[in-house]
């Protein structure tokens, strides 16, 4: 089945030999230590990475997103920690103030030194996937790459070869987690040109209640990749709240898939807030496998300069009397570029779908773009599927009756993109995070050049 | 107060105002009538300095300043206020909010101290019985989910709040009825100061039983072709604005 490799990564110039010379390093290294369920899935994920290559803007799902410039840098796994990690003088203030449990991690690996976990509830266990690597019978089988989907393509299938570390979180049935617990990575600016392939696992047993929220943050500038991925089960009747802060420098490339499977009634709301990283692609999936499950999937992504924001969406309903509400806001400055496909499966037999999707864009200049699309696949006949996709300029409107009330135009305008920015930013329930993401949009908001003198004339005319 | 002066005006490539000519003094009430499209939401939308105008000559002198040489906010500060014909709604921005730091801002430009929120919050209501103004409309975003009565009051609210120094009402009594018309002419009568003037944009004379101006204008092709006591009003009620295009047309012709 497997095509025939040439030395390139098909629709690349890469040289598939240095990924391959990588991926037997790690082999050989592990041959001895490694339980056998552990070079297996290694094993299925390079065969994996062999078939679909590097993403192609060919591909359908790439068309927006061309990773090529990735593909002809050397970003070669990170296999091991750097050498003299002193994580403390780097975790960045804001990371630091994380109040609550935190499982910190530096250039793709746990760092126990700065990550604090008492005060967890019984029945909370949490691990760092590196500890659980080096058990023969993990015991999470059904949930670590559980469903051939989660790799749908060839960055996915790296994580499958690759992945060396990440946060392994397993709530029991009917606990409740009162406080979030956060997942900070760091890239520390020492591993330049390094790929760094996270995975998290998340289980929330029935009825059971958690948050959990990731950052990916860089503590210096430097080009490098973070290709990670968070699979995330809920149980019957669970509900999770689970937010993502991506803020990683202008020069990294930032990857990210989230694959969640809930059970019969169980709740995920999920919220994904963009701002780094040159190029940032997400894909997220929710397969609701059992009825009345509900996903609740807000994002606002923040792009400025040349920066691509991209974020790939799948709602699968694969059972009766399920939920799914996306509110995806996007803020385009300078020449950035946002992609938003938003895709809702509804299965035979999953009758009473209620199913909702809505983005809305703000271009704050000529040249920033946007491409969305909605995708709607329904093979039942008694659903409600609504979607609706906005692109505008500032309100001018709004933005001259503010200054005629007496606000500078730089404070009406930053007003404006807060409450635009509202939309997602006040669905958060975790109140401190969403304290933070507040500072960070508004300092993010501050950070944008000023528009030239009479644009909001100009862009009257264009409009 | 205020002098315009042979002011021209052009929005979308298309001349409104054709030199006109006003002057207001401190405490007193204009009104300002005309047919569709004769000129006086240009006017109102000039004189507080929205971008997509033109001006192409002429001169407006607001409190000895040079107007139209001023940004939008920094008119505001300086004491211009419109009321708007059409409230924009702003969803995701607080009222509350909004005009304390509205407030804060002309309170600055003025060497005053900013009000805090217990301060703002004790102003607010005090100004809201003037209008009959809900406080819970307070705590929605502007003018969202408001009636169109309700945007007209905010209006005026929000003129209570900021006391300008000359108050432009565009339109205030469209869409209104009888009642909100009532409470909101009420509540600009008692905005009345010796130093602030007001001037009362309407299509009818119907506002101006409640607001009793004490000059009325009539603007005609861009232009203020007459001016008179309030019973001018009145006659512009029974018989329409035809007698007055063939007045002002007839000297051209002669």
């Amino acid at each position: 089945m497997t095509p025939a490799i040439s030395a390139a990564i098909p629709g690349t110039s890469v040289d598939l030999n240095a990924w391959r010379a990588s991926f037997e390093e790690l082999q050989r290294r592990e041959s001895a230590a490694a339980p056998g369920w552990l070079a297996g899935l290694r094993r299925r994920g390079w065969s994996l990475f062999e078939e679909h290559g590097m993403p192609r803007p060919d591909q359908e799902e790439w068309r927006f997103t061309s990773v090529a410039a990735l593909a002809r840098l050397p970003f070669q796994p990170a296999l091991e920690p750097a050498e003299g990690q002193r994580p403390g003088d780097l975790l960045p203030p804001q990371a630091a103030a994380e109040t609550g449990p935190r499982l910190v991690f530096v250039d793709g690996f746990f760092a126990p030194g700065w990550s604090r976990l008492e005060g967890l509830p019984d029945g909370v266990r949490v691990r760092s996937l590196a500890e659980v690597m080096k058990l023969p019978e993990p015991g999470l089988e059904p949930h670590l790459f559980g469903c051939a989907e989660v790799v749908d393509h060839g960055l996915a299938a790296l994580n499958m070869a690759f992945f060396e570390d990440g946060a392994v979180v397993e709530v029991g049935a009917g606990v409740a987690v009162p406080e979030p617990i956060h997942v900070i990575h760091l890239a520390s600016g020492r591993a330049l040109q390094a790929t760094f392939h996270l995975h998290h696992l998340w289980i929330a047993g029935p009825g059971s209640r958690i948050k959990i929220v990731e950052h990916y943050e860089s503590a210096q500038a430097g080009a490098y990749v973070t290709n990670v991925m968070t699979e995330l089960a809920a149980g019957e009747g669970a509900i999770v709240e689970h937010g993502r802060w991506q803020a990683e420098g202008l020069e990294a490339v930032h990857v990210a898939s989230v694959q969640a499977r809930l059970g019969p009634r169980a709740r995920l709301v999920s919220h994904s807030i963009s701002a780094g990283a040159r190029l940032a692609r997400h894909d997220f999936r929710s397969r609701m496998e059992g009825e009345g499950g509900e996903t609740m999937f807000n994002g606002l992504y923040l792009g400025m300069g040349e920066q691509i924001v991209d974020h790939h969406t799948t709602i699968d309903h694969g059972a009766a009397r399920c939920g799914s509400h996306q509110q995806y806001h996007g803020i385009l400055d300078g020449r950035a570029r946002g992609v938003f496909n938003g895709k809702i499966m509804v299965r035979p037999g999953a009758q009473k779908t209620d199913a909702k999707q809505t983005n809305r864009n703000l271009l704050l200049s000529r040249d920033a773009m946007v491409h969305t699309k909605p995708q709607l696949e329904i093979f039942a006949d008694d659903v409600r599927c609504t979607h609706g996709a906005t692109v505008g300029q500032m309100d001018a409107d709004a933005l001259f009756f503010l200054r005629a009330r007496g606000m500078d135009e730089l404070g009406a305008r930053r007003l404006l993109m807060r409450a635009f920015a509202g939309g997602i930013l006040d669905r958060v329930s975790i109140e401190a995070w969403r304290e933070r993401l507040d500072r960070e949009v508004t300092a993010w908001f501050e950070s944008l050049e000023a528009p030239a003198a009479g644009s909001s004339a100009a862009a009257k005319e264009l409009s | 107060m205020l002098e315009i002066k042979n002011l021209s005006a052009a929005v979308e490539g298309k001349t409104i105002l054709q030199g006109l000519d006003l002057t207001v003094r401190p405490g007193e009430v204009h009104a300002i009538m005309g047919p569709n499209g004769s000129g006086k939401s240009t006017l109102a939308q000039v004189l507080a300095g929205r971008p997509e105008y033109q001006v192409l000559g002429g001169e407006v002198r607001f409190l000895g300043m040079d107007l139209l040489a001023l940004k939008p906010e920094e008119r505001a500060r300086a004491g211009v206020f419109l009321a708007f014909q059409y409230p924009v709604e702003i969803p995701g921005v607080n009222t509350a909010y909004f005009l304390k730091s509205a407030l804060n801002a002309i309170r600055k430009h003025r060497g005053q101290e900013p009000l805090d929120a217990m301060d703002f919050l004790a102003l607010a209501r005090d100004r809201m019985k003037l209008l009959e103004f809900d406080e819970k409309f307070l705590s929605r975003s502007v003018n969202e989910g408001f009636s169109g009565g309700e945007k007209k009051r905010h209006e005026v609210f929000q003129m209570a709040i900021l006391e300008p120094a000359l108050a432009i009402l565009d339109e205030t009594d469209s869409g209104l009825d009888i009642d909100a018309l009532r409470i909101v002419a009420a509540g600009v009568n008692r905005l009345r100061r010796p130093d602030a003037a007001q001037v009362v944009i309407t299509h009818y004379q119907r506002l101006l039983n409640y607001i009793v101006p004490d000059v009325v204008h009539v603007l005609l092709g861009g232009r203020i072709v007459k001016s008179g006591p309030p019973d001018l009003a009145l006659q512009l009620e029974e018989r329409g604005y035809d007698w007055l295009i063939e007045e002002t047309a007839a000297p051209a012709r002669s």
